[in-house]
């Protein structure tokens, strides 16, 4: 049977794992998904515990494993340590080497949180569970001043599109429902609230009507702006920049900056910069039984779920076809996206503009906010798998 | 009517006699399960408590409790507790008045140490406090782990593995990782080794010294699987291949720090001398204060130094034999900030900190234990087989309540450090304590309330002298002997 090994059961490894399950018939695939949890965590939905509501940091785990075992695939909780793909084997902390014949990497980029001196995890973050946690536990307390600042993506200089930011959408959605609960609590008024991007302007993935929206909703909140942010050093109550001068913020909220993946550099898989090389179906440049799915991909751009879904997608559809003999369909990508603006409102952006493309649709208004809820419960009802996917 | 009377007085007495006989029952059945509970594992039964009141005073509980609540400086009335104190609360801080004067009190003070300045990526934590060792299965549940692996990072500190087996998902939640390396059957692998971003190698421990320990009860099924059998043994000790053990780590991971753990014993110099010329990055002195998740009483309660004496003892050598290189991480006994600024202070680097945390973990949640009387609170944090049902950790209260201990203690340990007029927690050293009880004096070499520190200094000087000499006068005896063969050979 050929044996495929799918590294991390997030969005795109949750996904490739889906469209593996549902092209292929059980007795042609041996399937095995590794990941060192064996619950999910949702990230879009983290940014509402970030915003003042902790607790609902643990209401979005998904039970990963069960989903996998389930639909007879083999799961294994372990560290991925290192690929080699010579002897086609990714070796594990504590278990045996696992031999593939087919390898689907998405195992996501890590933050590269010591690549700005002083930066690290206890500055405050949204990205994970523990880390929105303790945001909205802090910003509960009185506070005078918070700063959400996105880190720098560091992309290989051939990379395109170019983006600056490593994920600014976080950054908005939690400013913007922030500053709705501190209204609600009619505490708005004693705090300073200012975004930090690297990118020339807020929403830089999505194209100029959203990004003009976004611009005029933080103005029309109070909310201050500083693009094109070089950051220099980080210390507890102070961001320091390169070129101009320090912000004083005494929270913070950081999307961490992304290197790349440290496996595909100890595997040597990477494009130097940490980044899977991926050509338009996913497939790494030198190994065609290697794919790349999601943020660890050179090509995933924005670092987004949809994007990773789309991805898997692609690369299990080139998969199947190359065992039937069929024409694979390279990746089209697009942005979806909607952004939390609070009191029930969002903003939806469907747009390839970041692409070259020239389309870009934007809704502001409840039905958006309606679409992403529901996308949200979606997704955790039906664990990933849901009955229609990206 | 008279038979109907006779029949009642028949019953009541009837009645009373049944009571009697309830009530005497009662008592037995009573006396018989407090006889039951006093001979049970005091791991698995409110007997615990016993034992936890016996090394936590109520104080400290309510304080921590406090800490863990509020994220605030915690604050009590009614004074300090006086009588029979643990040997830390025997020492006070001296507060700056005049001296020293050379800055104001109320700048921003820095916490962050680093442990092993002379390895390439040495471990830098946010304040001088380490999560202690504490493994999962044998000792704490995988939740525990994962929460406490989870605080590490929101903190600025560091999780250890303790000698239970590697635990994917609290790699992935610290930001910071210690291995410690046991003898156990696990975590020996090369890849292991590389995932680690330090590595204490456990050669014995306060509450156990270098015994081996045996696990065979209440086990999780992941522990009995990942060991192939279903009794463990982790032995401590020595390795007859010590030696090569140290440049082996080296070699698989080059970059990170590398020490070794041991009991705080009365011989601790000349284990430091060995463990220098081992060239090893930190040194961890495990007191017997230290606890454990279960260790044979003889040894837990019997064995071993304090941990401040032995702190006190160990940058004394290694001043006097300038070693600068090596960090010394204090473990066993710490409470809170004060005993953490007083360890720093007799010359510890950092502090290994256990049960303050599992309290703060535990916050909010013992509420849980109320109509399962046997089960002790500790259930809720320590592992078990699935056969002895207990109440699941809230991950979520946990890690924030533990996270509010530590942003009290750093609160707490820069309101100390201000109060002594100093500006980072490296500057607090030995001048800082005043001994409050004769017996401190002498174990810590502190000036007293009675002497003043100039008299203090001088006899402490002359008391030093004359103990130097003492363990020099053997050597010189053995050596003029041997010369004096020599000369009638």
């Amino acid at each position: 049977m050929h044996k495929v090994v799918i590294l991390g059961a997030r969005f795109g490894g949750s996904a490739t794992a889906y469209w593996l399950h549902n092209l292929f018939r059980r007795r042609h695939l041996d399937i095995t998904v590794v990941d060192q949890w064996t619950m999910m965590t949702y990230r879009p939905a983290l940014v509402t515990a970030a915003a003042a509501h902790p607790r609902l940091a643990d209401n979005w785990h998904i039970a990963m494993q069960r989903r996998c075992e389930q639909a007879g695939q083999r799961f294994v909780r372990d560290s991925i340590f290192r690929i080699d793909p010579q002897k086609q084997q990714v070796h594990l902390a504590s278990h045996p080497p696992l031999p593939y014949d087919t390898l689907f990497v998405a195992t996501g980029s890590d933050p590269g949180w010591q690549t700005i001196p002083g930066l690290g995890a206890d500055s405050g973050g949204v990205c994970e569970d523990y880390l929105a946690r303790q945001t909205g536990d802090h910003v509960q307390r009185p506070f005078r001043s918070i700063a959400f600042a996105i880190g720098p993506l560091a992309q290989a200089p051939q990379d395109r599109p170019r983006v600056s930011g490593s994920l600014d959408l976080p950054a908005f959605e939690v400013s913007f429902l922030l500053d709705a609960w501190l209204r609600k609590q009619g505490r708005r008024s004693g705090v300073t609230m200012t975004v930090v991007t690297p990118a020339p302007v807020p929403g830089e993935a999505f194209g100029p009507k959203s990004s003009a929206f976004l611009l005029r909703e933080l103005s029309r909140r109070h909310i201050d702006l500083i693009t094109n942010a070089r950051y220099a050093r980080v210390e507890s109550g102070a961001i320091h920049f390169a070129d101009r001068k320090p912000l004083y913020a005494e929270k913070m909220m950081w999307v961490p900056p992304y290197h790349g993946s440290k496996l595909l550099r100890v595997s040597g898989l990477d494009d130097g910069y940490g980044w899977f090389p991926a050509d338009q179906y996913g497939v790494h440049r030198e190994w065609p039984n290697i794919y790349g799915v999601g943020d660890v991909s050179s090509t995933a751009l924005p670092k987004l779920g949809h994007i990773a879904m789309m991805q898997a997608r692609t690369a299990v559809h080139h998969f199947y076809a190359l065992q039937r003999h069929g024409t694979p369909t390279p990746f089209r990508p697009y942005v979806l996206h909607v952004v939390w603006l609070g009191r029930g409102k969002g903003m939806l952006t469907m747009s390839n503009w970041l692409y070259g493309g020239g389309r870009e649709l934007m809704h502001v208004g409840v039905s958006s906010a309606l679409a992403k809820a529901a996308f949200d419960y979606g997704y955790k009802v039906f664990s990933g798998w849901m009955p229609v996917m990206p | 009517m008279g038979t109907t009377v006779g029949i009642m007085g028949a019953g009541m007495v009837a009645a009373l006699a049944v009571s009697v006989l309830i009530i005497m029952w009662g008592a037995r059945f009573l006396a018989h399960r407090a006889e039951h509970l006093l001979g049970s594992s005091a791991r698995t039964s409110l007997m615990e408590l016993f034992y936890t009141l016996q090394a936590w005073s109520g104080r400290e509980i309510v304080l921590t409790l406090r800490r863990a609540e509020s994220g605030k400086p915690a604050e009590h009335p009614m004074g300090s507790p006086v009588a029979s104190p643990p040997l830390l609360d025997q020492v006070a801080f001296d507060p700056a008045t005049f001296l020293p004067s050379h800055s104001p009190h109320t700048r921003d003070i820095r916490l962050g140490t680093e442990i092993g300045p002379r390895s390439p990526r040495p471990l830098r934590l946010s304040l001088p406090v380490l999560i202690a060792p504490m493994g999962y299965g044998i000792g704490l549940s995988a939740d525990t782990k994962v929460a406490l692996a989870q605080v590490s990072s929101v903190a600025g500190s560091a999780a250890s593995s303790g000698e239970g087996p590697y635990l994917p998902e609290e790699r992935a939640y610290a930001q910071r990782w210690i291995l410690q390396w046991s003898k156990g059957p696990w975590n020996h692998s090369r890849a292991v080794i590389q995932l680690a971003d330090m590595v204490e190698i456990h050669l014995g421990q306060g509450a156990e010294a270098e015994i081996a320990v045996h696990k065979n009860r209440r086990l999780p099924r992941r522990l009995n699987r990942m060991a192939g059998q279903q009794s463990i043994v982790i032995h401590s000790g020595i390795p007859r291949s010590f030696t090569r053990l140290l440049p082996y780590l080296r070699r698989v991971n080059p970059q990170i720090p590398i020490g070794v753990k041991i009991p705080a014993s009365q011989h601790v110099e000349a284990d430091l001398a060995v463990l220098a010329a081992l060239s090893v990055d930190f040194i961890t002195l495990d007191g017997s204060e230290a606890g454990s998740a279960g260790s044979p009483a003889v040894i837990s309660d019997h064995f071993g130094i304090p941990t401040a004496v032995a702190v006190k003892r160990a940058r004394d050598w290694m001043n006097r034999h300038q070693v600068r290189h090596i960090s010394l991480i204090a473990s066993g006994g710490a409470k809170g900030a004060a005993d953490i600024a007083k360890l720093l202070a007799l010359g510890a680097d950092a502090v290994d900190v256990g049960s303050a945390l599992l309290f703060a973990l535990s916050h909010g949640q013992l509420a849980k234990f109320v109509p399962s009387f046997p089960q002790g609170p500790s259930a809720l944090v320590f592992a078990d087989s699935k056969a002895h049902p207990h109440p699941q950790l809230d991950i979520g209260q946990a890690v924030l309540h533990a996270s509010r201990w530590f942003e009290a203690t750093a609160q707490e340990l820069r309101v100390i450090l201000q109060a002594l007029g100093l500006d980072t927690a490296r500057d607090l050293s030995r001048s800082a304590l005043i001994a409050r009880t004769s017996q401190a004096a002498s174990l810590l070499e502190l000036p007293t309330a009675e002497h003043p520190p100039a008299t203090g200094r001088l006899t402490q000087q002359v008391a030093s002298l004359a103990q130097e000499y003492q363990r020099l006068l053997p050597s010189l005896e053995l050596q003029f002997s041997l010369l004096q063969s020599r000369h009638h050979a």
